[in-house]
C-alpha cells in the first residue's frame, strides 16, 4: 500500500466516524430526512438523502437551471460551486449580482474544465450532494474519474445530470430529479410541463408539414470570424437541430462536438446557416482582438455574422445568397446546455418555417417562463437576423 | 589509386543525389495526393480543371481548390521544410543532436506570443487584421532564439548547458501559457488550445506567400556555406584550421534559422516533431555532408507534414483534426525504425 492511499483510508474513516456522530446528533432534529436511491443521467445508482439542503454545483452555469428549479430561497442551497463563467463578467452574473450580491461569495471548488477541480474543498464544504453535468463525464477531463470516486468513497453523492447530450428527454428527467433530490416536485413537475409543452407545439406542427427539410449549418463561433468554430453531431445543438425539423449537415461527420472541415461545408451549400455565441464572441478591429460580449446593441453581433460570411466560398453559399443567416448570442451558457432550450427550438423553428410558424413567439414564452420561474430577467439573449 | 578512390567518390555521391532525387518526387507526389484528397471528393479532372482553368468549372469547386487546398497543400510542404532546415542547422552550429525549434523552447514561446494575444489581447507591435497573433508568435520565437544563442555563447555551446536551458526555457513558456490558459474566458481557452495544436487551416495565400519568400532566402544563403557548415561537424579547432571564422558562421547561421523558425510556427502553431526527426532521418540517409544533408532535411520535413495533412483528412473525413496531433504518429514509429536499423552511431 503506497503511503498516498493510506492517507486516504486513515482521512476517509475519520470522516466516516465523524459523520456518523455528526449523524446521530442531528437524529432528531433531521428526523424528516430519508434516504432514498436515485437513477442519475448516467445511469448510475446514487444514495441520496432528501430534502438535500447543501448542494453544489460543479459548474456555476447550472445556476439558473437550479434557481428555476429551487425557487425563492435557491442561494441558501448553494454551498459551492465550481467557477468558470464569472471569470469574463458574464451579463447574466451582473442580473444576478445585483439582486444576490452574495453569489460572489460562494465558495469555488474548482473545475476540471481548467485542471483546478479540488476533492479536499469539497469535501470541506460538507455537501449533501454535488451536481456534475454529463458532458463533462463524457469529455473525460483530466482525474474526473479518480475524483468522482473519491467523492463516492468520502460519501458525497454525486448525481449527474445533462442539459446537453440530449437537450429534450434528458432535460425533462434531470429536471424532474433535481425537483426530487431538493423535495421540490412539485415546481420541477410544472418547469418540465412549460418545456414540454412549448418543444411540443413545435414538434406536433412539424410531424404535418410535407417540405422538404432545409439543410442547415449551426456553428459554435468560437474563435475569429475567419476561423471555423465547432459544431454538433449527435448532441447538444445537434438534437436541437433536427427537433426543430432541420437537416443537420454535421450529423454522421462529427459524433458530439468538432470543427467540419471547410471544403466539406462549401460542397454541402447549406440552406440556412445559424451562429451561436456564448460568453461572449471574437471581434477583431483593426490592431486589437478581444473578445466581446453579446449587449443590448446589435450591431458587433451583426458585424461579426457578416464577417464570417467573407469567409473563402461563403458567396457562392445560397444561405449567404438569400440572406439565411442567423444568429443566437448569449453572454453566458444561459440558453444553450439550460432549461431554456425551448425558446431556442421556437427561434430555430421559425426561421425554418417561417409561414408555418408565424404565430410562435419565442421571446414572449421566454419571458413569461421567467415571470413564472426564475429570479432574474434574462435580458441579453438575442437572437438576430442578418437582413434586418 | 587515384581513379579508384574518384570512382568511389563518384559512387556515393551519385547513390545520395539518386536519394535526393527520389525524396524529391516523394514530396511531389504527396503534394498531389495531398491536393486531391479532401472531404468534397473532387475527382482528379474537376481539380485538373480547377487548377489550369478555375473559371471553366463551378465557384464552389475552383474555392475549395483555390483558396483551401493549394495554399494548405503548400504550406505543408513549406512549414515542413522549414521546420527540418532549422532543426538541421540548429543541430549543426550547436553540436547537438538533441537541438530543434521544439526542444529549445522557441516552438513554447511562439505559442506563448499566441495565447497573450488571444487570452489580453495584447499585440507587441500594432499591427494590421488576421496578423497579430502570428506578429505576437513571431516576436517571442525570435526573442528565444536570441536568449538560447546567448545561452550557447555563454556556455560555449556545450551540449548539456544548451539542452537544459532549452528545457528551462520550453517549461517557463508552457508555464506562462498554462496562467494565461487559467485566467482565459471558455472562447479564449478554446482558441489558445486549438492554436496550441497546430494546424494549417489558418494558411491565406499572403501567409504562405510571407513563408515560402523567408524559406527561399534562406536556402541559397545556407547552401552558399554548405562546405564549412560541413567542416563544423568535425570540432572547432579543425574547421578554424581549414580557415573558417567559426564564430560569425555560427552567428549567421542561428540569425537565419531563427527567422524560418519565426516564420513557420507563427502561422501554423506549434508542430513539434519535424524540426528534430527531419535532419535526423535525413542524416541516416545521407550522411553530414550538407550539400545533401540540407536538401534532405527538407524534403523529409515536407515529406512528413504532407503525409500527415494527407492522413489528417483521411482519418475522419469531413472534419478539421489538427495536423499537430497526426504529425507524431507518421514521423515515430518510422524514425525508431531506422534508428534501430542504423545499429552503429550515426551521430
Amino acid at each position: 500500500m503506497t503511503k498516498h492511499n493510506f492517507l486516504m483510508i486513515i482521512a476517509a474513516a475519520l470522516l466516516i466516524i465523524l459523520s456518523g456522530e455528526h449523524a446521530a446528533g442531528n437524529e432528531n432534529r433531521l428526523s424528516h430526512k430519508k434516504r432514498i436511491t436515485v437513477t442519475d443521467l448516467a445511469g448510475r445508482k446514487v444514495s441520496v438523502q432528501i430534502p438535500a439542503e447543501k448542494i453544489i454545483l460543479s459548474f456555476d452555469r447550472h445556476l439558473p437551471t437550479f434557481s428555476a428549479i429551487a425557487g425563492h430561497d435557491f442561494l441558501e442551497k448553494i454551498v459551492g460551486w465550481g467557477k468558470i463563467t464569472p471569470i469574463s463578467d458574464q451579463n447574466i452574473y451582473r442580473e444576478f449580482k445585483k439582486k444576490y450580491p452574495e453569489i460572489m461569495s460562494i465558495p469555488d471548488i474548482g473545475t476540471h474544465a481548467k485542471g483546478t477541480f479540488s476533492v479536499e474543498k469539497v469535501m470541506a464544504l460538507k455537501p449533501d450532494l454535488i451536481l456534475y453535468p454529463l458532458w463533462a463525464v463524457l469529455d473525460k477531463y483530466e482525474g474526473i474519474t479518480d475524483d468522482l470516486d473519491r467523492l463516492e468513497q468520502a460519501g458525497i453523492p454525486t448525481v449527474i445530470i445533462d442539459y446537453w447530450k440530449d437537450p429534450f428527454e434528458n432535460s425533462i428527467t434531470s429536471t424532474l430529479l433535481i425537483g426530487s433530490m431538493l423535495g421540490k416536485e412539485e415546481r420541477a413537475g410544472e418547469i418540465a410541463a412549460f418545456y414540454k409543452d412549448r418543444v411540443g407545439k413545435v414538434i406536433n406542427r412539424l410531424a404535418n408539414i410535407k417540405k422538404n427539410k432545409p439543410k442547415v449549418y449551426l456553428e459554435g463561433a468560437s474563435k475569429e470570424p475567419s476561423q471555423y468554430g465547432w459544431s454538433c453531431g449527435n448532441a447538444g445543438w445537434g438534437v436541437i437541430l433536427k427537433k426543430a425539423g432541420a437537416v443537420n449537415i454535421a450529423e454522421g461527420i462529427i459524433k458530439e462536438r468538432g470543427t467540419i472541415a471547410p471544403e466539406y461545408l462549401l460542397k454541402t451549400n447549406p440552406d440556412i446557416i445559424i451562429v451561436s455565441s456564448f460568453g461572449g464572441f471574437w471581434q477583431q478591429p483593426d490592431d486589437e482582438m478581444k473578445t466581446v460580449l453579446p449587449e443590448y446593441d446589435k450591431k458587433p453581433m451583426l458585424d461579426f455574422l457578416k464577417a464570417i460570411t467573407e469567409r473563402p466560398g461563403w458567396g457562392h453559399l445560397d444561405a449567404v445568397k438569400n440572406g439565411k443567416i442567423y444568429g443566437i448570442f448569449d453572454s453566458s451558457y444561459y440558453i444553450y446546455n439550460n432549461i431554456y432550450t425551448f425558446a431556442v427550438v421556437q427561434a430555430i423553428a421559425k426561421w425554418l418555417y417561417p409561414d408555418e410558424f408565424k404565430d410562435l413567439d419565442p421571446g414572449a414564452d421566454l419571458h413569461l417562463f421567467e415571470q413564472r420561474f426564475m429570479p432574474v430577467y434574462h435580458n441579453d439573449l438575442q437572437m438576430i437576423e442578418i437582413n434586418r | 589509386m587515384n581513379h579508384r578512390a574518384e570512382n568511389l567518390y563518384h559512387q556515393i555521391t551519385g547513390r545520395k543525389y539518386t536519394i535526393v532525387f527520389s525524396m524529391g518526387i516523394a514530396a511531389v507526389l504527396i503534394l498531389l495526393a495531398d491536393i486531391a484528397i479532401g472531404p468534397a471528393w473532387l475527382s482528379i479532372d474537376e481539380i485538373f480543371l480547377a487548377v489550369f482553368s478555375p473559371d471553366s468549372v463551378d465557384p464552389t469547386t475552383s474555392t475549395i481548390v483555390w483558396k483551401l487546398r493549394l495554399p494548405i497543400a503548400l504550406m505543408a510542404i513549406v512549414v515542413g521544410a522549414s521546420l527540418a532546415i532549422a532543426g538541421a542547422e540548429m543541430q549543426t552550429i550547436l553540436g547537438n543532436p538533441l537541438a530543434s525549434p521544439y526542444t529549445l523552447g522557441v516552438s513554447a514561446s511562439a505559442g506563448f506570443g499566441a495565447a497573450l494575444a488571444l487570452v489580453a489581447g495584447v499585440s507587441v507591435f500594432p499591427s494590421g487584421k488576421n496578423y497579430i497573433v502570428p506578429i505576437n508568435a513571431f516576436f517571442f520565437a525570435m526573442l528565444t532564439c536570441l536568449l538560447m544563442y546567448s545561452v550557447a555563447k555563454k556556455a560555449k555551446f556545450s551540449s548539456e548547458t544548451m539542452v537544459l536551458a532549452g528545457i528551462a526555457i520550453l517549461f517557463l513558456f508552457q508555464s506562462l501559457t498554462a496562467l494565461l490558459q487559467y485566467i482565459a474566458s471558455e472562447q479564449q481557452l478554446q482558441a489558445v488550445i486549438f492554436w496550441l495544436f497546430g494546424n494549417l487551416f489558418r494558411t491565406t495565400w499572403q501567409k504562405l506567400g510571407i513563408s515560402s519568400a523567408i524559406l527561399l532566402l534562406t536556402i541559397p544563403l545556407l547552401a552558399k556555406d554548405a562546405w564549412k557548415l560541413t567542416t563544423l561537424r568535425l570540432g572547432d579547432e579543425k574547421a578554424e584550421s581549414l580557415g573558417v571564422n567559426v564564430e560569425r558562421l555560427r552567428l549567421k547561421t542561428f540569425v537565419l534559422v531563427s527567422i524560418l523558425t519565426g516564420a513557420a510556427v507563427c502561422f501554423v502553431g506549434t508542430i513539434g516533431f519535424i524540426g528534430l526527426a527531419g535532419p535526423h532521418i535525413a542524416r541516416m540517409l545521407v550522411g553530414e555532408d550538407q550539400r545533401f544533408f540540407l536538401p534532405v532535411s527538407a524534403l523529409t520535413g515536407a515529406i512528413l507534414l504532407s503525409s500527415a495533412s494527407v492522413l489528417s483528412k483521411l482519418i475522419v473525413p469531413g472534419i478539421i483534426l489538427p495536423i499537430g496531433i497526426i504529425t507524431s504518429f507518421i514521423g515515430v514509429p518510422f524514425f525508431i525504425s531506422l534508428m534501430f536499423k542504423k545499429r552503429g552511431g550515426y551521430w
